[in-house]
């Protein structure tokens, strides 16, 4: 197959899907907006009025909601992933084709949602008198590094899961602690100063701090901030060899998951 | 074939073993619990050491039972499966899928579906869109364009499927039973594209049940037993081995529940050829023997009656030694020859009884005794080909 046609098919399976999951629903496609703004909501509500946590941090509600956002899309983004193989077995079953389509697609779907998710932060920015200025910009390179990491976590995970399917459960969990470990709702100087340089070179961390810096003020603590010029090519770096051995692992596994699911 | 006709498809040796286990083990505490046992598991050799080449323009056809390997064949041609031992080396691009309609969702549009399902198949946007009209109008399903896939026929399914298989770019083009749906039109279509891309010089693999297709397309044939190869050559004499396999494995199951009944007087009947050789198979023009064996009965005086039946319960004919006037003078074996019976190609089955001196007096009776199958060019409708010939006049 030629390489565009390799990129009408991701998009024609992204699409798919995208349509699908909204089908025989009355209100669509809202649904994928409504699902992380409760949950926005109810966080908002709950560390404002009963935590107080976001007293310190100017215009917690965008902090917290473009938190919220990013998050979300990591984690529904890298679930569907891991899930593609398995679930789209009728077709390796039956049509050979790059796999790696499969999973390329399964996050191209989630990113419609996510961009979707985007327009709303920007709605609340404007909302909140937060007019983003030329530092916006960097939120582009930001969603291509976190696709980069999503896509090499998918990839390795998605090969793992057509042999356990434990790994479901495994990496539910996995997110259900970063949920925490990431300095979404609270601001990083809560983060006790020994595991802070820990937290900070997750890439998710990196990356979400570094889109409220460009969005909302260039006060928040970033990590390249925190740690300085080389080390800040860390977290990137983490990106890049989990993206690469995601790859190598994924390739070498693929050409047996007609057999194996 | 012409001379400088290359080898677009070797394989060579080609085996597959699946490994089936017993239980399967798909949790990480399934496999930790079972480290120290050792794995149990059946091995399954779905192909053994297959070796075929496929020239360039061939049509190339694949028969065999259920069971024999076919489909795998084509998942390791495809390159779905990838054989366990052995090589198979294809020049070319060759259409990957093995079965109409990959990936249609009965939730979208017909519309929708050509979109999705070409792209599996490899096509670009801009390709599918240039051959859109060309697909919804050999499909015939303008009118349900906008229509969901669930509210289709499934003949309709099939035939939107092929409408898009068939625009595959593709040197190899793999076709997997398209014939067993849909109507006697859409047959016809189907045959007409066959032609037409017999005569454009594409290459074939034809997988299918329908021997008379692979017979009237295909350039030659290969027979699949039982994972290996039993025949490859001209169609006509490996569709022939095919259907004897078949009769072959009908006739052990008869001869074994014949045996329980002691008391009757037919032993048993077999069918020969002109030669006297055994023979399930006819062609459409040989003659046709059946020989008959009788338990001894002493001096009785006895007839016999033999009738032909279509597998469809036709009666086709039938006479009795009675009615030929004919006595049976040896007791024990006698043989009824039919001469160029003319029966068109078929399932047949033998209706066979002993009487007395009156068709009242029966005293043995047996039904489906035998099956047998005429097979070849016998053309024209009905039953039997009479003997015809037109005479015009100006």
């Amino acid at each position: 197959m030629k390489k565009t046609n390799l990129l009408n098919l991701t998009l024609q399976l992204a699409l798919t899907d995208f349509k699908l999951k909204y089908s025989g629903s009355v209100l669509g496609y809202v649904w994928s907006l409504v699902k992380p703004l409760l949950l926005f909501g109810v966080l908002y509500v709950i560390f404002t009025y009963f935590f107080s946590l976001g007293k310190g941090i100017p215009n917690y509600p965008v902090y917290l909601l473009v938190g919220i956002m990013f998050w979300a899309f990591f984690a529904e983004a890298t679930m569907s992933g891991m899930h593609s193989i398995v679930s789209r077995g009728d077709l390796i079953r039956k049509i050979n084709f790059p796999k790696f389509v499969i999973v390329l697609s399964a996050i191209t779907t989630s990113l419609l949602t996510f961009a979707l998710n985007l327009v709303i932060i920007f709605v609340f920015l404007f909302a909140s008198h937060v007019i983003p200025d030329y530092h916006a910009l960097l939120i582009l390179p930001l969603v291509f590094e976190l696709v980069v990491f999503i896509l090499g976590l998918s990839l390795v995970l998605a090969t793992f899961f057509t042999k356990f399917r434990d790994f479901s459960h495994i990496w539910e969990v996995v997110l259900q602690v970063g949920f925490y470990a990431v300095p979404l709702i609270y601001p990083v100087i809560f983060i006790p100063e020994a595991l802070r340089w820990v937290i900070m070179l997750n890439p998710v961390t990196q990356i979400i701090q570094d889109a409220r810096w460009s969005l909302i003020s260039q006060d928040v603590l970033t990590t390249w901030k925190m740690m300085g010029m080389p080390l800040a090519f860390l977290a990137p770096t983490i990106v890049v060899v989990i993206f690469v051995f995601g790859l190598w692992f994924f390739n070498i596994s693929a050409k047996s998951f007609a057999e194996e699911i | 074939m012409a001379k400088d006709s290359e080898m677009l498809v070797k394989v060579e040796n080609v085996s597959k073993v699946f490994k089936l286990p017993h239980e399967k083990l798909s949790t990480v505490k399934q496999h930790f619990v079972n480290i120290f046992n050792p794995k149990s598991y059946e091995k399954f050799k779905a192909l053994d050491s297959v070796s075929f080449e496929i020239k360039k323009g061939e049509f190339f056809g694949i028969i065999g039972a259920n069971g024999s390997g076919k489909s795998t064949l084509l998942k390791i041609l495809a390159g779905i499966y990838q054989p366990t031992s052995g090589k198979v080396t294809i020049a070319g691009s060759l259409s990957p899928f093995i079965e109409l309609g990959v990936g249609f969702n009965p939730e979208l549009t017909a519309r929708e579906n050509v979109f999705l399902n070409a792209a599996i198949l490899g096509l670009s946007k801009k390709q599918t869109e240039e051959k859109f009209d060309q697909i919804i109008d050999f499909a015939e399903l303008r009118e349900f364009l906008d229509q969901k896939l669930k509210n289709f026929s499934s003949g309709m399914q099939v035939r939107l499927a092929f409408s898009i298989a068939i625009q595959a770019e593709a040197d190899i083009l793999v076709i997997d039973e398209v014939l067993a749906v849909g109507d006697s039109v859409f047959q016809q279509k189907c045959f007409d594209v066959f032609y037409k891309m017999k005569k454009e010089g594409k290459t074939i693999i034809f997988v299918s049940h329908e021997l008379g297709a692979v017979r009237d397309f295909c350039d030659r044939v290969l027979l699949m037993q039982h994972g290996k190869v039993k025949t490859i050559g001209a169609p006509n004499q490996a569709i022939l081995q095919y259907l004897k396999l078949n009769s072959e494995s009908e006739e052990q199951k008869l001869t074994t529940s014949k045996s329980k009944n002691e008391k009757s007087i037919i032993n048993s009947v077999a069918s020969l050829d002109a030669t006297g050789a055994r023979k399930n198979v006819f062609d459409f023009l040989e003659d046709m023997v059946f020989e008959v064996k009788l338990n001894k009965l002493g001096k009785k005086s006895i007839n016999f009656g033999i009738a032909i039946y279509r597998a469809d319960n036709t009666y086709c004919f039938g006479t009795n030694t009675l009615l030929d006037k004919i006595k049976i003078t040896s007791k024990e074996k006698f043989r009824i020859k039919y001469t160029r019976p003319n029966l068109l190609p078929g399932d047949y089955y033998l209706i066979v009884a002993v009487f007395g001196d009156t068709d009242k007096q029966i005293l043995d009776y047996k039904e489906k005794v035998l099956t047998f199958k005429v097979f070849g060019s016998g053309f024209g409708e009905g039953v039997v080909n009479l003997k015809h010939s037109w005479e015009t006049h100006e």
